[in-house]
C-alpha cells in the first residue's frame, strides 16, 4: 500500500515532519456509559438474547469475541469493534483504489476483508453512454481506471462472502486525482446522509464509509465532463494553486487529528476542528498539544 | 379474429351476432328473452310454480352442459373452453358430466402415454393422490379443469394436451385467460358474474374482452364462438352492453408505498424517496403541468416586481387591515354555513322569521321566511345548498328597473369587501326610495347573512299563491294581496324603526351551537370586528383606492404561493403517508432521527413481504429457541392468503408461537396506528393466515402429501404454492439472520428450506424439459 505515502507526502507543504512522542492519554469521562467489553468477556448470562456480530456463546453466557462496545437491538446483542476492517453495506460511499483490472472488472481495495469489485458494466461510461458492454469495451478498460488509480464509488450489493460490488453510475462517482488520501479506522467515519462535502474553506471532501477519506481542491465551476479525452486532460493540466495545497494539508491535518483523538468524523467536527486550526501553522497540527487543543471543540459536540 | 356472441338459454342457442353489432344483439336478445318468458309460462302451467329459477341447481347445470356440448360437436366446434368463474364450480361442472366422451381411441392412448410420462417424475404416493386420479379419468375422456387448486404439475399436463388438441373440453377460471397462446373454438362462459373478494359483480369489459378473445385460433378458425348461458334470468340488454362494448377500465396508478421501498431508498445517496413518488403514474397531470405552472410562476413574479405601488397618505397598515379583513370574511363565511347546517337554525327559520338576505340582487334587504324547500334539482348533491327558503323580500316599488340596477353594481361579489361597516354588517338597510315593493324569491341558506330575533304572523301559502298570480301576464296589474302588504308595510316599519340592523340571533346561546371549534371562531370574530376600527387607513380619504391596491396585490402573492406550493414536493399526493411512514420507522428504530437506515432497517431491506413484522420475529428472538420444522410452519402464515379454511390442528409450541406472532403484530398495528397511517389492528392482523400451518409443518416433518391433503380442506395446488413462497420467506429470514451475525438461525432456516423442498412440491415443471 504504497501509493497512499506518495499522496500524503506530495502535499506536505515544506517537507518538515514532527514527530510527536506517544504521550499519555486523556481518561474522557463520558455522560452516557458505554458498555465497553474486551475479548472474553461476560456480555449477558441471560438465555433470552441472540447473539450477533463480535460475540460468541459459551454454556449458557454470551461473551465478547472482539474489544469494543455493545449495542443491543430489542433481543439482539452485537459488539461493535473499535479496531476492525470495514464491513461494507448497500449503500454506503466509499473511495477505493483499483488494485487490479481484471476480466469486466476491477479490483479495489476498500479496507474490508476481502477485495471488493467493480463490475465493467457498473460504471458509467465516458458520455454517459448506456449500452451493453462490448468487447471493445473490455480492451479499453485500463483506458478508464489503471492500477493505482483511486477511485470514489458506492456499495451496490453485498455478496454471500461478504465481499462487495462497487458501481460508479452517477456523475459524483469517479476517479479521483489531485488531492489527498487520509485512512482512519472505519468505525470513526460517522454515517450520515451524504458524504461529498464541498467545504467553504476551499476543499472538497468524500469521507469514505471505509475509513478513506480524501480531500481535494474544490471542482472549479464544473460542467459536467462528457469526454474521455477532456477528462485525461483535466487530469494533467489542471494546476493545483500553492494556497489550495494549503487548505488541503491543513485539512488533512485536522482530520488526522480528530483520528488521534478519536472523534467522530463528519462535516461539522471537521469544519470546527479546521477553524480552531487556524491561528496554527499547517505543519504545527501534528503537535501533541495542538491536536488537543483545535480538537476540544469537536469533543464537546 | 372475429368472433360471433351468443345468448344461450335453456336448451337452446337463440341468437347469433358480431360483438362489434350491437343492435344485432339488441334483437336477439329480444328472442332469448321471449323464449325464456314462453317457457316459463309453459313452466307455470305444467308445475305450477313461479318466479325466477334458481341457477346453479346442479342437475339442471349438468343437463344444460351435456346439450350444449352436443350442439358444440354437432357443429364442430370444439374445442371449448369453458369460464367458470369459481373453482368450485369448476370441479363440480367437470365430474358432473361422467357420460361424455369425447376422444377417439387413438387420441385416449396418445393422452395417457403422455400423462404416464409426466407422471412418471412423481414419487410414490404422490402418483396415487385423489386429483392425480380424478383428473386422469377426466382427461382419457377429453375433460380438463385449470384452476389455482390444481397441481402446479397437472395444471402443465393440461396446457400441453390443450395446445395439443386433446382436451376438448376445458372448465377453466380466469387465470386461463391470462397466460398466452391457449386460444379454443369457442369460449363458454358460465356466469357473467363474478366474486371479486368483496362483492359478486358483473365482468368489467377489460375482463370479457380478455376472455372472449381466447374464442378463435389463428390459422385454423375463421371465427370464434362466444356464448353467454343464462341459466338464472337473461341478462338486461345495457349490462350486457356495458359489459361487451363498455369503456374500459381507467388506468390509475397503483402505487403503494412499501416499508421495504422506503428503506431501500434512504439507504442510497442518488435517489430520494420524494423523486420516486414524483415519478408515479398517479402523479403524472402534477407533473404534466409543471412546465406551464412554473411559466406562470415565473410571470408572476414578474409582475409582482413590477408592480406599481402608489402611496396613500395615513394608509401605513392597510396590509395588516387587509389580512383582518379576509380572515375575518372568511371566518364569517365558515360561521354561516355552520350556522344554516344546524339543527336549531332550521328550527328557527321557520315561517315569518324575518331574516336579512344579502346576495347578487337584494343587498341587507330585510325579508320574511316564507317556507322550506328542499330542491332536488342539481344542486341537491352539495348538501349545504340543497335547502332553499322562500322569502318575502322588501324592494323597490318597480322591481324591474332596481333589479337590473343591482346587478350592475354587485360585480365582485366574491371579493373581500373593503369597509369595516360592511365587514361587521353594520351598514344600513335597505330602505326603498319610491313607494316600497316585494319579491318572493328563493334564497340559499348561505345568502341570509342575518336571522334576527323578530318574527311576523303572516300567512305563507297565501302570500306565495298571490305572488305567483301576479307573475302571469294577466294578473301583472292587479293589486298585491292583502296578506301580502301587511308583510311588506310590517318589514318597512321595521327598517324605519331600526335602520342600523335588527338585533341578531346570538348563535352560541340560543342556537345552541356548542362545538368547541365554533364557539372559538365566534369569539374570534367578534375580537377581529373590535380590532377593525382601530386602524388609522380606514379614516384615511383614500382608503377605497389604497383598500383596492391591496386587494390586486395580495391576490397576486396568493396565487403565488399556490404556484409555489404545486411546483415542491408538499403537493405530492402521498408525502403525508411518507411522513407517517418514515415516524413509523423512527419509532421502531429501523432508521434514526437523521433518517439513517440501522441494522433493522438493513435487515429489512432483505425481506420482500410483511418486511416489518418479520423483521421484528428476528430481533425479538422468537424465531431461534423453536425446531426449523416449526419455524416454516410458523411463517407460513406469511405466504397463505385463503381466509375461509378448516381450523387447524396445532402442537403447544406452535399454539405459542401463533400467539407471539398475533401479539408482535397488533403492537406494530398500533405503532402504526399512532402515527397516523390508516390501519387497523383487525385489518393488520387479518392478513396472517394460520390455515396451513398444521399442513406445512406436517410436511417439513415429512409427511407424504397425500396425506397432508387430508388435513385441511384447502386445495392441493394452493398448499403447493404457498409452500413454494414459503422457501423465499426462508430464504429471507436467512439472510437477514446472516445479516444480524446470528449463525444458529441462519443454520435453522437452512435446514427449514431444504425440509420443505421435496417431492411433489418441488417437481420440475414440464416446460424446462
Amino acid at each position: 500500500r504504497d501509493f497512499k505515502r506518495m499522496e500524503v507526502e506530495d502535499v506536505d507543504v515544506d517537507g518538515e515532519i514532527c514527530v510527536g512522542l506517544p504521550r499519555k492519554r486523556q481518561v474522557v469521562v463520558l455522560e452516557h456509559s458505554l458498555h465497553v467489553v474486551t475479548p472474553g468477556d461476560v456480555i449477558t448470562t441471560d438465555t433470552g438474547f441472540m447473539r450477533g456480530h463480535g460475540t460468541y456463546v459459551e454454556g449458557e453466557t454470551i461473551k465478547a469475541s472482539v474489544a469494543g462496545v455493545v449495542e443491543r437491538v430489542n433481543k439482539l446483542i452485537c459488539v461493535r469493534p473499535v479496531r476492525t476492517r470495514y464491513t461494507g453495506e448497500i449503500g454506503d460511499v466509499v473511495v477505493g483504489r483499483i488494485i487490479e483490472v481484471g476480466q469486466r472488472r476491477w479490483k479495489v481495495d476498500t479496507f474490508s476483508r476481502l477485495d471488493s469489485v467493480l463490475m465493467l458494466s457498473s460504471i458509467n461510461l465516458p458520455g454517459g453512454i448506456l449500452r451493453r458492454r462490448s468487447a471493445e469495451d473490455e480492451l479499453m478498460m485500463r483506458s478508464y481506471f489503471k492500477e493505482g488509480d483511486l477511485i470514489s464509488a458506492e456499495v451496490q450489493s453485498v455478496f454471500s462472502d461478504v465481499s462487495l460490488s462497487l458501481h460508479t453510475r452517477s456523475l459524483k462517482y469517479g476517479k479521483l486525482s489531485q488531492g489527498c488520501l487520509v485512512t482512519v479506522a472505519p468505525a470513526l467515519v460517522k454515517r450520515r446522509k451524504t458524504h461529498f462535502h464541498n467545504l467553504p474553506c476551499g476543499a472538497s471532501l468524500i469521507l469514505g464509509n471505509n475509513g478513506y477519506i480524501w480531500i481535494g481542491p474544490l471542482a472549479a465551476e464544473e460542467q459536467p465532463i462528457t469526454d474521455a479525452s477532456n477528462e485525461e486532460m483535466m487530469e494533467t493540466e489542471m494546476v493545483t494553486s500553492h494556497r489550495d495545497h494549503e487548505v488541503i494539508a491543513r485539512l488533512r491535518n485536522c482530520v488526522l487529528a480528530l483520528a488521534d483523538q478519536k472523534l467522530p468524523l463528519y462535516d461539522t467536527t471537521i469544519l470546527y476542528t479546521y477553524d480552531a486550526s487556524i491561528g496554527h501553522s499547517a505543519r504545527d497540527l501534528v503537535k501533541p498539544e495542538v491536536i488537543e487543543e483545535i480538537t476540544s471543540h469537536a469533543r464537546q459536540l | 379474429m372475429p368472433t360471433d356472441s351468443f345468448l344461450l338459454e335453456g336448451w337452446a342457442a337463440v341468437g347469433d351476432s358480431l360483438v362489434v353489432c350491437s343492435l344485432l344483439v339488441c334483437c336477439r336478445y329480444q328472442a332469448a328473452v321471449d323464449a325464456k318468458k314462453s317457457r316459463e309460462s309453459k313452466g307455470a302451467a305444467s308445475f305450477g310454480t313461479k318466479g325466477p329459477r334458481q341457477g346453479g341447481h346442479f342437475k339442471q347445470d349438468r343437463n344444460v352442459w351435456l346439450s350444449l356440448i352436443g350442439k358444440l360437436r354437432k357443429d364442430d366446434r370444439l374445442p371449448v373452453v369453458a369460464f367458470t368463474l369459481s373453482r368450485k364450480r369448476c370441479d363440480e361442472n367437470a365430474s358432473g358430466l361422467t357420460t361424455i366422451d369425447m376422444t377417439t381411441t387413438t387420441q385416449k392412448s396418445e393422452i395417457t402415454v403422455f400423462f404416464n410420462k409426466s407422471v412418471a417424475r412423481l414419487k410414490g404416493t404422490d402418483k396415487e393422490l385423489p386429483q392425480v386420479r380424478k383428473l386422469k379419468e377426466l382427461l382419457v375422456r377429453g375433460i380438463g379443469v385449470h384452476h389455482s387448486g390444481i397441481l402446479p404439475i397437472m395444471k402443465e399436463v393440461i396446457e400441453m394436451l390443450f395446445q395439443r388438441g386433446l382436451v376438448k373440453l376445458l372448465f377453466a377460471t380466469e387465470t386461463f385467460a391470462m397466460g398466452v397462446n391457449m386460444p379454443a373454438r369457442t369460449v363458454v362462459f358460465d356466469s357473467i358474474r363474478k366474486h371479486d373478494g368483496s362483492a359478486l359483480r358483473n365482468l368489467l369489459p377489460g375482463e370479457y374482452i380478455q376472455m372472449a378473445g381466447r374464442a378463435g385460433r389463428r390459422g385454423l378458425d375463421t371465427t370464434g364462438t362466444v356464448i353467454l348461458l343464462c341459466k338464472g334470468d337473461v341478462p338486461e340488454t345495457s349490462e350486457l352492453h356495458q359489459m361487451m362494448l363498455g369503456r374500459p377500465t381507467k388506468l390509475e396508478s397503483k402505487f403503494r408505498l412499501t416499508y421495504s421501498m422506503i428503506l431501500n431508498l434512504l439507504r442510497v445517496e442518488q435517489l430520494r424517496v420524494e423523486d420516486m413518488m414524483k415519478r408515479s403514474f398517479a402523479e403524472l397531470d402534477l407533473q404534466r403541468d409543471a412546465q406551464q405552472a412554473a411559466s406562470q410562476r415565473q410571470e408572476l413574479e414578474q409582475k409582482i416586481r413590477d408592480f406599481q405601488e402608489s402611496v396613500f397618505p395615513m394608509c401605513d397598515d392597510i396590509e395588516k387591515y387587509y389580512q383582518v379583513a379576509s380572515e375575518l370574511n372568511d371566518l364569517k363565511h365558515s360561521l354561516r354555513l355552520k350556522i344554516m347546517n344546524s339543527a336549531n337554525a332550521a328550527k328557527v327559520l321557520s315561517t315569518g322569521r324575518i331574516v336579512v338576505i344579502n346576495n347578487k340582487e337584494h343587498k341587507n334587504a330585510l325579508a320574511v321566511v316564507l317556507q322550506l324547500s328542499t330542491s332536488r334539482g342539481r344542486l341537491a348533491s352539495m348538501s349545504e345548498t340543497s335547502k332553499t327558503y322562500s322569502v318575502l323580500v322588501l324592494c323597490e316599488g318597480k322591481p324591474n328597473t332596481s333589479t337590473s340596477v343591482e346587478r350592475t353594481t354587485s360585480g365582485k361579489s366574491e371579493a373581500v369587501p373593503s369597509t369595516p361597516a360592511v365587514l361587521t354588517g353594520r351598514t344600513p338597510l335597505f330602505h326603498p326610495e319610491g313607494p316600497s315593493g316585494h319579491m318572493v324569491v328563493d334564497v340559499k341558506p348561505i345568502e341570509i347573512s342575518v336571522i334576527s330575533c323578530h318574527s311576523l304572523r303572516v300567512n305563507a301559502t297565501h302570500i306565495i299563491d298571490d305572488y305567483r298570480k301576479r307573475q302571469q301576464p294577466r294578473f301583472r296589474d292587479d293589486l298585491p294581496g292583502r296578506e301580502a302588504s301587511i308583510a311588506t308595510q310590517e318589514l318597512l316599519r321595521l327598517v324605519e324603526a331600526n335602520p342600523d340592523g335588527l338585533e341578531a340571533v346570538d348563535p352560541v346561546k340560543e342556537l345552541n351551537i356548542r362545538d368547541i371549534d365554533f364557539v372559538e371562531k365566534f369569539r374570534r370574530t367578534q375580537f377581529l370586528e373590535q380590532s377593525l376600527d382601530t386602524f388609522q387607513c380606514v379614516h384615511s380619504p383614500h382608503f377605497i383606492e389604497a383598500f383596492e391596491q391591496t386587494r390586486t396585490k395580495q391576490k397576486m402573492l396568493e396565487s403565488l404561493n399556490r404556484l409555489k406550493f404545486l411546483l415542491s414536493d408538499e403537493s405530492l399526493q402521498l408525502l403525508p403517508e411518507y411522513r407517517d411512514r418514515v415516524q413509523v420507522l423512527k419509532r421502531l428504530g429501523f432508521v434514526d432521527a437523521n433518517t439513517n437506515v440501522q441494522l433493522k432497517g438493513r435487515v429489512a431491506c432483505e425481506i420482500n413481504n410483511h418486511e416489518l413484522l418479520v423483521t421484528e420475529l428476528v430481533f425479538e428472538n422468537i424465531l431461534s429457541h423453536m425446531h426449523p420444522t416449526e419455524i416454516v410452519a410458523l411463517l407460513s402464515c406469511f405466504v397463505f392468503q385463503q381466509k375461509h379454511t378448516s381450523e387447524p390442528n396445532l402442537t403447544d409450541t406452535l399454539e405459542k408461537g401463533k400467539r407471539l406472532v398475533i401479539d408482535l403484530a397488533s403492537r406494530l398495528a398500533g405503532v402504526q396506528m399512532e402515527c397516523g397511517l390508516q390501519i387497523s389492528v383487525e385489518e393488520f392482523v387479518g392478513e396472517l393466515h394460520f390455515g396451513l400451518v398444521e399442513a406445512v409443518y406436517e410436511w417439513a416433518r415429512g409427511m407424504p402429501f397425500a396425506e397432508i391433503t387430508n388435513l385441511t380442506d384447502v386445495q392441493e395446488g394452493i398448499i403447493v404454492r404457498c409452500i413454494q413462497r414459503l422457501d423465499e420467506v426462508c430464504r429471507d429470514v436467512r439472510n437477514a439472520a446472516r445479516l444480524v451475525g446470528d449463525p444458529v438461525l441462519y443454520e435453522k432456516m437452512d435446514q427449514g428450506s431444504s425440509l420443505i423442498k421435496r417431492d411433489i412440491v418441488f417437481a420440475a415443471s414440464l416446460y424446462t424439459q
